[in-house]
């Protein structure tokens, strides 16, 4: 039999595989007991019956098999009725696990990972990862729609791998709407976390309640945390999660923490302050109407050493709900917040639920791009659209007048729906 | 000729392995049966007694859900049986039922499945592959039970999987 020592974190989704796989066997698979992630797995012995270092890793009771890679540990501790009855059906179970692998995990972690603050933010990694796992769970719903699992009329290891490789997103990011347009995956990943087998492992699977929120303290905390100094820096992560991939985390943002001190500094400190006193006309337009701070913008702006840039959502048609548009500006100001001294911006969002566009009018010191100043600044930008505006066009003027006073309409005609003010 | 009849009791009580006592219509045209020295009554009623008889237990929710829909049915089929358009419907609210949940109660395979299956048998049947095509979520499921063990002891499996299904969803994508 396959009885054995699995070693693992709590709560890895890929020890879950074998788990599971167990359970329905019968195998009896132990989780070895006190082990530290980065320790136990660095250790000498460990390394010796496991050179990469890395778990969920596999024992037999006789020591005689030794394994890693998750999905051949729950092949070994699983039985002939899970790995299928011949070879057309074993390969089938096959083709859904490296499917797991290939096509689902790698979105998964690049769209879960940056909202449990384990990976930076970065808008458009996240929309991209988002697009392709989306696409993934489409093509899983048209072989669900005729089907109760994935390969035959019972559970196989495909389904079980499939799952334990989803779950993340389940609890994390696909929120409800995203759910019911996937009825047949949620009714499939519903019926297997419900299978008694399963909940001996996962006893209660909560799923994702509403659209994540990105939290950059967070990541700031956890990545604060790695460089705290101490021994491995890998060690040092949060143990419940795979370390996201290198490309992905640039090695750029932990320098950035490590130098703490600088970031304080204003970036624009090294622009000339011209003539234009930004917390003045930020008074006047918080106490007068738009009837005077407009022209007293106009008055007192000095195109010689600030611009002005029209910025545009570039994903409209992701815009479903208004209140969800308007979380997306307010959170873009919070992560501008060392920004504010410096600029102003009016961005509003036009339309209505499922037809909706945001666009803004910003004003800022010195003539570049301000974002790429700061690290901290370049999570939302690239999401937009920009345009530098010539102060002296009348178009300018227009769009000003428009978007300070709140009036007017988007390119398309849509009215005007809410406004934020970035002060 | 009614659908929810002796001969679906009597393939429930096989697939149990739970014998059906005498069962026959009473007087006013309801299904009867004398089990453990009691009658009981009606289709629903009979079917859950020879459940809980075989021994396979239940929440109080799952019976409660089981009762529902075999009442449901046991109302209903027999005008679906005999009339096209109002089968139409009749399956279309199974397939709305079944859309969301993998069986009929929810997440767990439940006598009300078995003696549904049976009694949609031979509605099912008789559609033309078009029409199957519209209750897609129903033949999903009619497979899935039809591949328990014992369901098809006493009836050859509905040809499901050929046409409709291999069609809209190729086995390996
Ligand atoms: N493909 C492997 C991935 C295993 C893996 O990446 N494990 C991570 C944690 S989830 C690990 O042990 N990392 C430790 C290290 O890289 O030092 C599997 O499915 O088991």
């Amino acid at each position: 039999m396959a009885a054995g020592v699995l070693y693992t974190y709590p709560e890895n989704f890929r020890a879950y595989k074998a788990l599971i796989a167990a359970q329905y066997s019968g195998v009896d698979l132990k989780v070895a007991p006190n082990f530290v992630f980065g320790e136990t797995n660095k250790s000498e012995a460990f390394l010796k019956k496991f050179p990469a270092g890395k778990v969920p890793a596999y024992e037999s009771a006789d020591g005689k098999v030794l394994l890693t890679e998750s999905n051949a540990i729950a092949y070994y501790v699983a039985n002939a009725a899970l790995r299928g009855a011949d070879a057309a059906t074993q390969a089938r179970v096959l083709q859904w696990m490296s499917w797991a692998d290939s096509e689902l995990l790698p979105a998964s972690c690049a769209w879960v990972f940056p909202y449990l603050g384990i990976m930076p933010f970065n808008k458009q990694n996240v929309e991209r990862a988002k697009s392709d796992l989306l696409s993934a769970l489409k093509q899983l719903d048209a072989h669900l729609l005729a089907r109760t699992f994935l390969v035959t009329e019972r559970v196989t290891l495909a389904d079980i791998v499939v799952f334990a490789t989803l779950l993340h997103a389940f609890q994390h990011v696909l929120e409800p709407s995203v759910r019911a347009s996937l009825v047949n995956v949620q009714r499939w990943f519903l019926t297997l976390a419900h299978q008694p087998h399963v909940q001996k492992v996962l006893p209660s699977v909560s799923l994702c309640a509403q659209a994540p929120v990105y939290d950059p303290k967070k990541y700031a905390e956890l990545a604060g945390k790695k460089d705290g100094g101490k021994k491995d820096k890998k060690a040092e992560k949060k143990p419940q999660e795979p370390k996201p991939k290198k490309e992905e985390a640039p090695p750029a943002d932990d320098l950035e923490l490590d130098e703490k001190p600088k970031e304080s500094k204003d970036p624009f400190d090294s622009m000339p302050k011209g003539t234009f006193n930004m917390d003045d006309f930020k008074r006047c337009y918080s106490n007068e109407d738009e009837a005077k701070s407009i022209p007293y913008f106009w008055e007192k702006f000095d195109p010689e050493n600030y611009s002005i840039w029209y910025a545009e959502y570039k994903y409209p048609e992701e815009l479903a709900k208004v209140f969800m548009s308007c979380n997306l500006i307010t959170g873009m100001f919070q992560r501008l917040d060392k920004m504010r001294k410096q600029a102003f911006a009016s961005v509003c969002l036009f339309g209505t639920d499922n037809d909706s566009t945001i666009s803004g009018v910003w004003v800022w010191r010195g003539h570049e791009l301000a974002f790429p100043l700061s690290p901290d600044w370049q999570i939302d930008y690239e999401s937009y659209d920009w345009k530098k505006l010539d102060p002296a066009s009348e178009e300018t003027k227009k769009l000003v007048h428009d978007y300070f006073s709140w009036s007017g309409t988007d390119k398309q005609g849509r009215k005007f729906n809410q406004g934020k003010i970035f002060k | 000729m009614c659908a929810c009849n002796v001969e679906v009791v009597k393939l429930v009580g096989k697939y149990l392995n739970t014998p059906v006592g005498p069962i026959c219509y009473n007087t006013d045209k309801v299904l009867t049966t004398v089990l453990d020295k009691q009658n009981v009554e009606g289709f629903a009623s009979i079917v859950l007694r020879l459940a809980s008889k075989s021994g396979s237990p239940m929440s109080q929710e799952q019976t409660l859900l089981c009762y529902q829909w075999l009442e449901h049915i046991a109302m209903y089929s027999n005008q679906a049986a005999t009339n096209p358009t109002f089968a139409k419907n009749f399956l279309q609210d199974i397939n709305k039922a079944l859309e969301k949940n993998t069986f009929l109660t929810g997440q767990f395979l439940t006598v009300a499945d078995i003696a549904a299956y049976y009694v949609l048998y031979s509605i099912i049947e008789r559609l033309s592959v078009l029409e199957r095509e519209s209750i897609l979520h129903v033949c999903r499921w009619s497979k899935h039970i039809q591949a328990q063990p014992r369901v098809c002891a006493s009836k050859p499996p509905l040809p499901l999987n050929t046409l409709t299904l291999s069609l809209l969803a190729p086995a390996v994508h």
